[in-house]
């Protein structure tokens, strides 16, 4: 059983903390009022060995020398003693994607965004980091275009709280995980792993929202990561709804096998051009 | 469109010959095995582009042949190779000289070499760490212009299981800095001609695989399968003069040419895919309506089929005339549609075992090494091939 | 239960004693030469016999006998005899009587390829189940080879 992080000595050091989320104590986020940044994020955490603690701070280095709009800024990041740590980032105002499902249904306008969410990733990728856990929920759609949250540190952050139910499994959420990440490949884990995430979330776009894999749309009695497991997707339901270039895309993305997806993002993002500037 | 290159090695002359003024092929696969670093380096520029160059680390601690000529060769560099003391710096040493040799000599890629391994369990963590690592760290930090292929060494049993050739697909299209793969694959123990259909369709799915993720394949020390092999659309097939250019071997690299045992001598025939024993010329050529319409035509043909032709091993009309022929055969099946490519290929098969079948009515037994056994085996390939990308 | 020939070479001194060449051709006064496991021909033939003679117009006539000796396994025996056929005028299977049913079964295929059979029994009975007929070899580069290694021992 987990203890959850102890956070009071932390949030009494800042104005107005409040609560945004709990998930099972070992990763705790609030917003608080920040005498420097503003309105901002306050994450708390924990980390399990030292080895943890330097992956944390690496991926803290590499985002804020991206310096990019579609990830929130971090503001600092800090050791608190041996075994928490916390972050101050950059507040994103507007909803998740599974939220705004929606609002992105036509193809046009769910290849517009997985062009964004492609241009985001590989900024990540170019630096040799894979965010392993893209979600809709770990997408905000913002004014300004859609912002990816909880890079890596969630990954960090869920490592060491994970139940012996999804130990067979690498830190991922399982619904939007990769048959590699899902079988816990570590070796065959890379960019492309990324990639089926997307193509999950490109599926729910046009989907309206259910997961492609759900087993009340493919008629079967498994769950959504049995069904990943098995390449079993609804195929032939995207296939008649679809136009052949975008099912084309999501196909590939939803490879069974790395080598079966896309190699490069470029030929991803040179299909989709075509497709978005074809009908405008 | 798929090329054509020669897979040089013993009397590579008259492979070199053929290619400049008959124009058979679009170039060379060079073997320093059997051309020395100076030959090499002094070989005429344009014939360079026109070629890729094989490292041949295959046993990295080999001293056969011209291997000695090469300061960037493992056991050159390393003054007597061992995998346990192959370091870092030896590697990188390794890398440099024979990336810049490469690209000094102009060829037309860059080469990634290979070890040959036979174990599938631990074959993607040793090449990586003797020579893929440390070769692609240079390419890199080098930023050389010419496309990179990873060259591969893989046994029947790394191509039939369906879990090792994932591993290796994942492994490949996983490295960033590759344009495509230079593959070499060894059966032992096998017949001349292949007759393992899941063999072959393993081998087209692992082509098709890194042909759909856009990456270049040579294929290299093929026999006549480089036929149905064109299905799939490999950039670069070869053929090779001797019987160890056209399956691969390390007997080359163990032992010196004058140890291994001088070959049959045989001729090429397009009409049955195959190489036949030059003594069943006499008995094809009275059974068939037009002989001389039947045996490919080339001017090595005339002087072969004069009475007394002493065939053997050392002359060079049966290796050129293969040239010649197949050159044209490879050209005529390009030249039709890729749609239509498929189905022109099973005909060329269909064909090759009407005529054996015609040859088997009239009395004519051949022994196995000339015998069509293996293009029934082609076709069945083929078929189920087709089967396989019509249901995806 | 059928005996049969221990080895190979039992079966070849057997069929060898037993054979009747006067089957194919007068050969009498001719010059006869006998060869084991020759190299350099077409295949090595377990044994080859030639008979040779120079005409009173000098020319010189030379007939091969090839044979091809195998306990049990006919197709691989046929495959071999055919290749003798290359160098030779007759060229035959010789089988074990005890196991040449399968052989007998297909004798179709040695008469369409001219390859004799013969099959032989621990009693040194010899059945010619099929006489090939005259055939000039049919790789005249071999022929040619075996003529000149002949030459001398059959010709004056």
């Amino acid at each position: 059983m987990t203890i959850p992080v102890k956070v009071d000595d932390v949030i009494c050091k800042f104005e107005n903390p409040t609560l945004l989320s709990d998930k099972g104590g070992q990763k705790i986020v609030y917003t608080i009022q920040h005498p420097e940044f503003g309105r901002c994020v306050l994450k708390i955490g924990h980390y399990g060995s030292m080895t943890t603690l330097e992956r944390i701070k690496r991926e803290v280095s590499i985002l804020s020398s991206l310096k990019s709009d579609y990830f929130p800024t971090n503001f600092d990041f800090q050791v608190l003693d041996q075994s928490r740590f916390f972050i101050i980032e950059e507040l994103i105002n507007g909803h998740t994607l599974d939220k705004v499902f929606r609002q992105f249904s036509s193809e046009q306008e769910s290849c517009k965004l997985l062009n964004e969410l492609l241009s985001a990733v590989s900024q990540l990728w170019a630096q040799k980091v894979i965010h392993r856990d893209l979600k809709p929920e770990n997408i905000i759609i913002a004014n300004g275009g859609p912002r990816i949250l909880d890079l890596g540190i969630a990954r960090v952050l869920d490592e060491t709280s994970l139940t012996c139910s999804l130990a067979p499994f690498g830190p991922c959420t399982p619904n939007y995980a990769s048959p590699e990440q899902l079988q816990n490949r570590k070796k065959s884990i890379d960019h492309r792993t990324d990639q089926f995430s997307l193509g999950i979330i490109l599926g729910q776009l046009l989907l309206d929202g259910t997961h492609p894999f759900c087993p009340s749309l493919l008629g079967n009695g498994s769950s959504i990561p049995e069904n990943i497991n098995a390449n079993i997707w609804a195929k032939d339901i995207l296939k008649t709804k679809l136009s052949e270039p975008v099912f084309y895309i999501l196909q590939r993305m939803l490879g069974h096998e790395p080598y079966q997806r896309f190699r490069k993002v470029d030929e991803i993002r040179d299909k989709l051009n075509i497709i978005i500037l074809g009908e405008s | 469109m798929t090329q054509l290159f020669h897979q040089l090695g013993h009397r590579y002359k008259w492979n070199i010959e053929s290619f400049s003024t008959e124009n058979t092929g679009n170039g060379l696969i060079i073997a320093p095995r059997y051309m020395s670093y100076d030959y090499v380096n002094s070989m005429n520029r344009q014939l360079k582009r026109n070629s890729i160059f094989d490292p041949q680390f295959y046993l990295p601690n080999s001293d056969r042949g011209y291997l000695q000529t090469y300061p960037f060769f493992p056991n050159v560099l390393a003054e007597g190779f061992s995998t346990a003391e192959w370091n870092v710096e030896l590697a990188k040493q390794s890398a440099e000289d024979c990336l810049a040799f490469q690209n000094d000599c102009d060829f037309q890629y860059i080469v990634i070499p290979t070890r040959y391994h036979s174990t599938p369990s631990d074959f993607i963590e040793l090449q990586t760490n003797l020579f893929v690592e440390p070769f692609l760290n240079v390419y890199s930090s080098k930023r050389y212009d010419k496309p990179c292929l990873l060259q591969l060494i893989l046994t029947d049993n790394m191509l039939k299981d369906e879990q090792n050739r994932n591993d290796l697909l994942n492994w490949i299209t996983g490295l960033e800095n590759i344009a495509g793969v230079y593959l070499i694959y060894y059966l032992s123990p096998r017949h001349k001609q292949i007759d393992d259909i899941d063999f072959l369709i393993s081998v087209m799915l692992f082509i098709r695989a890194l042909k759909v993720a856009k990456m270049t394949i040579v294929l290299g020390y093929l026999n006549t399968e480089s036929i149905p092999l064109l299905v799939c659309d490999p950039d670069i097939v070869t053929m090779g003069s001797y019987e160890n250019l056209r399956m691969f071997s390390l007997r080359s690299f163990q032992e010196a040419e004058s140890e291994q045992r001088g070959p049959n001598a045989r001729i090429y025939v397009s009409k049955l895919l195959q190489w036949i024993d030059h003594q069943y010329i006499g008995i094809i050529s009275k059974k068939v309506e037009d002989p001389k319409g039947f045996f490919d035509d080339t001017e090595y043909r005339v002087a072969m089929f004069q009475p007394t032709y002493n065939w053997h091993f050392s002359k060079s009309e049966p290796y050129k005339h293969y040239f010649v022929s197949f050159a044209r055969e490879f050209e005529r099946l390009l030249s039709c549609n890729a749609s239509n490519r498929f189905s022109t290929i099973q005909d060329e098969c269909r064909k090759a075992i009407q005529y054996y079948e015609y040859f088997d009515k009239n009395g004519i037994i051949f022994e196995q090494d000339s015998s069509g056994r293996h293009i029934s085996y082609w076709l069945t390939a083929l078929n189920q091939y087709k089967k396989i990308l019509e249901s995806e | 239960m059928n005996k049969c020939f221990p080895t190979e070479r039992d079966l070849t001194e057997t069929a060898l004693k037993s054979f009747d060449f006067s089957n194919f051709f007068e050969y009498s006064g001719w010059n006869r030469w006998e060869g084991r496991e020759i190299e350099g021909l077409f295949g090595i033939p377990d044994v080859v016999i030639a008979f040779g003679k120079t005409t009173v117009l000098g020319k010189r006539i030379l007939r091969t006998l090839a044979f091809e000796m195998k306990l049990r396994n006919w197709q691989r025996a046929l495959i071999q005899a055919y290749r003798y056929a290359a160098f030779s005028h007759y060229s035959f299977v010789v089988l074990d009587e005890a196991f040449s049913a399968p052989a007998l079964n297909n004798i179709d295929r040695f008469q369409k390829s001219n390859i004799g059979l013969i099959t032989v029994n621990v009693n040194s009975n010899i059945t010619c189940h099929y006489k090939p007929k005259f055939s000039r070899p049919y790789s005249p580069y071999t022929y040619r080879n075996l003529f000149s290694v002949l030459k001398p021992k059959l010709f004056d």
